[in-house]
């Protein structure tokens, strides 16, 4: 009876606490406090907010908050950082909704929503606040439409280490990148006007991230035009370094489509879809640097690569509609009898392929899958490089053998052909083996062919093996 | 001999259960509903600490059994009242020789994907046998210390309750480490004042404390990007420029690209665990979150290449330096700081002081 009466109670108090309290609209007149009032709100309320001039950098802990500004015969609220104040809003609270504000003159980035499920950016102003306009990190479920986001010295938005995210009807110009999708999966990039950016938009997978992946984000119906702005972001930094007159670009990012986009004039080139170069890539050896099954579909390309950036020229001999460097799996080009290409001619998609299914799994990410092997009925031999060894390190192979080597070890390694510690290159060069990745060779002459990992030398079991080709 | 051990305060302190349960019940009551910032700790990683194992991990902890010297125990660097690291720039080992690092502080060190500023041990089990057997550290040989521990009746017993499964064979190098480890496993520490008011009690952190959270989670100074909430570090190893020739995690893996990474610590406790750096070069906070307003290496020439991209100058007022560094001292809890026993099963001095080298200032 005792325990039935503390059962009871116990229910009435858990009911009690997840009875949602009515939510309330808190009011913010012009010069008072946007702060005090997110300090007070719960769960569920509203704080709207009066056009005027807010000299504040505001956070929101509290859950389920919306901040809304009153946007009245043109005028709207104004949070101003006075080239002082570091961030405009950094949220945390699950979900949180924003609209209704113009925010300028920040050193940091104008919203930033930290591991939120749930953002909603609408309609939002912004212009000169730093290195990033909004930017919604390892958050899900993100809405940001209807911004127009100008003067960023990073990427105007940007979505990074999240899932499930929804770009749309944005106008982003003048900023360095106007949209960037970084390690994030199941982006949908959409009916955006991006111009004037150094670069409009891109697709990415970099280093050093806690997600290492990024994959399904479908680049459509943009206008991407005139981003020939010249580069004023931080030199030292990877964005400061992108080649001004970039359309769209995919690098590292998995089953990501681009199509139905109008791409005009920009100068380096329209689409491109390149892997991450090896130096960023040997930062980070959980990430996988190709850049595979990207489909670019039918787009408008005009005039793109006309007047293409020095380094542009450097590396690809001139600018293009379309640019490719050969790298990756399962990428593909929809046949432009009009478009210029650049780099390697990509294969022609097939008309019926289908777009890459939606994800639906949760948070967190699962870990990026070992790169599929290929078969072994491919090569007739199998050395696999595992514990700092290669195992079998002596092999004895038939003229006209396929030797494959992979590695299961959770560092890079190679297989280059060398003499004790001296590397001779030739005739085995493996690129950099990432853990999963093979390398094969077939061997055309007999002999006794040494090999040794380049950057494990010094350790006996990973010098001087051999595979020995006879008659 | 079977009851000696266990009669022996210290050794397998109740305390220690109590310990484990009270991981397993929430905070404190929170005064508001939970904020944005109350995200539970991952699991723990590797073997579930088992009670036994721990008392006995304990009692090895604190024991100088284990160093070649009998001078020397796991506490004489990890000390309980330094955050359990040793307050000194780089660590001191056999005879108070110094090493190359900084010691790291052993909170939440459970949670770690990987062990060592250079991120060689994968796992706390492989991490233990790396100074105890460091012929520059505690120089135990493998053989010798399990003889020695067999020796004392106290530990036979200790291992055979904490690996029953290993009848016999109970007292071996690898049922030492896993016990340290299990013991290492329960120091955490998830009930800072920070971690209160995460949980909804806005008391609990000051005007000053809370600018500073914003302050951390700042595209300014991007702190959050390699220290985010809960556990305030990032699984891998990067870069930041602390100028030196230590090659870190590109040293041992032969990665020339990775060269100048180290793991990224947590900030939990940080305020206790003074000098700063693997290599204890900044002696206060304040010198910290200078160092990497002016970009980190990047002020002190240090190749641009061992900096992650991420590490930019920015600029602060002294004020919000301020404010920084009060926020990192709300992120302090020692509540799971182990007690120093009073005496450890093979009789040796607990945590004496070690030979005038270790503390002199004075030495070249």
């Amino acid at each position: 009876m005792r325990t039935a009466t503390r059962v009871g109670g116990l229910c009435a108090v858990l009911l009690l606490a997840a009875a949602p309290a009515a939510a309330r609209v808190i009011h913010v007149a012009s010069g008072k406090s946007i702060q005090k009032a997110l300090d007070q709100a719960e769960p569920g309320d509203v704080v709207e907010v009066e056009p005027g001039t807010y000299r504040e950098a505001l956070t929101v802990d509290t859950p389920d908050i919306a901040l809304r500004g009153i946007v009245r015969g043109g005028e709207r609220p104004v949070l101003d950082g006075g080239g002082e104040l570091n961030d405009g809003v950094i949220a945390s609270g699950s979900p949180f909704r924003m609209s209704g504000f113009r925010i300028q003159h920040y050193k940091g980035n104008g919203v930033s929503t930290q591991r939120v499920r749930g953002v909603h950016l609408e309609d939002l102003v912004v212009d000169d606040t730093g290195l990033y306009g909004v930017y919604p990190i390892m958050s899900r479920d993100v809405t940001v439409t209807h911004c127009t986001i100008t003067r960023i010295r990073d990427a105007a938005i940007y979505v990074g280490e999240s899932r499930r995210a929804l770009v749309a009807h944005n106008e982003v110009h003048h900023n360095v990148a106007g949209i960037e999708i970084e390690n994030t999966n199941d982006a949908d990039v959409r009916d955006n006007l991006v111009y004037d950016n150094t670069a409009g938009i891109l697709v990415f997978v970099l280093p050093l991230k806690l997600q290492k992946q990024g994959r399904r984000t479908r680049v459509h119906r943009n206008w991407v035009v005139r981003n020939n702005t010249p580069n004023f972001g931080d030199p030292h930094a990877i964005v400061g370094r992108l080649p001004y007159g970039g359309g769209i670009l995919v690098m590292a990012a998995d089953d990501t489509v681009v199509e139905n986009n109008w791409v005009k004039d920009n100068h380096s080139y329209g689409i491109g879809v390149v892997r991450l170069d090896r130096r960023e890539s040997l930062r980070d050896f959980a990430l996988e640097p190709r850049t595979d099954r990207v489909r670019v579909g039918a787009n408008y390309f005009y005039r793109n690569g006309l007047d293409p950036h020095p380094s542009v020229v450097e590396r690809w001999g001139r600018g293009a509609d379309r640019i490719w460097d050969g790298t990756g799996r399962g990428n593909c080009f929809s046949p432009n009898a009009q478009a210029t290409s650049a780099g390697v001619p990509a294969p022609a998609c097939a008309e019926a392929e289908a777009a890459p299914p939606s994800d639906t799994t949760g948070w967190p990410p699962e870990p990026a899958p070992a790169p599929a092997a290929a078969p072994l009925a491919e090569a007739d031999h199998l050395v696999t490089i595992r514990g700092m060894r290669y195992e079998p390190k002596h092999l004895e192979v038939r003229l006209g053998d396929t030797v494959r080597w992979l590695n299961k070890d959770a560092l890079p390694h190679t297989v280059t052909s060398g003499a004790g510690r001296e590397v001779l290159r030739t005739p085995l060069d493996s690129p950099y083996l990432m853990p999963g990745e093979s390398f094969q060779h077939t061997f055309p002459a007999a002999g006794r062919y040494e090999y040794l990992c380049q950057p494990h030398m010094d350790q006996a079991p990973m010098r001087e093996a051999t595979v020995t080709v006879v008659e | 001999m079977h009851l000696e051990i266990a009669e022996r305060p210290g050794y397998w302190p109740s305390s220690v259960a109590a310990l484990l349960i009270a991981l397993l019940l929430p905070a404190g009551a929170a005064a508001g509903p939970a904020t944005g910032l109350d995200h539970p700790f991952p699991p723990l990683r590797g073997e579930a600490p088992t009670v036994d194992r721990v008392a006995l991990g304990r009692a090895l902890f604190f024991d100088p059994i284990l160093s070649r010297d009998r001078d020397l125990s796991c506490a004489h660097c990890h000390q309980p009242g330094h955050g359990l690291a040793d307050g000194l720039p780089r660590a001191r080992g056999r005879g108070g020789r110094a090493l190359r690092r900084n010691t790291p502080g052993l909170y939440n060190v459970g949670y770690k994907a990987r062990l060592f500023w250079d991120g060689r041990a994968p796992d706390l089990e492989s991490q233990v046998l790396g100074p105890l057997l460091s012929p520059d550290e505690m120089a135990a040989d493998p053989v010798q210390v399990v003889e020695r521990l067999r020796a004392i009746p106290a530990y036979r017993e200790g291992f055979a309750r904490a690996f029953p499964e290993a009848g016999d064979d109970a007292v071996s190098l690898d049922s030492l480490a896993r016990a340290l480890a299990a013991f290492e496993r329960i120091l955490v520490s998830q009930d800072s004042r920070y971690d209160r008011y995460a949980a909804g009690d806005r008391s609990a952190l000051s005007e000053s404390e809370r600018r500073g959270l914003t302050l951390l989670r700042s595209l300014n100074t991007r702190c959050f990007e390699c220290h985010p909430p809960p556990t305030f570090d990032v699984p891998h190893a990067t870069g930041i420029g602390v100028p030196g020739d230590d090659d870190g995690a590109g040293g041992v893996e032969g990665i020339a690209e990775r060269r100048g990474f180290f793991q990224v610590p947590s900030l939990r406790n940080v305020a206790r665990t003074a000098p700063y750096m693997h290599d204890g070069s900044l002696k206060t906070l304040d010198e910290v979150v200078r160092f990497y307003s002016h970009g980190g290496g990047r002020a002190h020439g240090v190749d641009p290449a061992r900096i992650d991209d991420q590490i930019r100058p920015f600029s602060l007022r002294d004020s919000e330096v301020a404010d920084l560094v009060a926020f990192l001292g709300s992120l302090t809890d020692e509540s799971a700081s182990p007690s120093v026993p009073d005496s450890v099963p093979s009789g040796l001095p607990v945590l004496e002081r070690r030979p005038a080298t270790r503390t002199s200032e004075s030495q070249p």
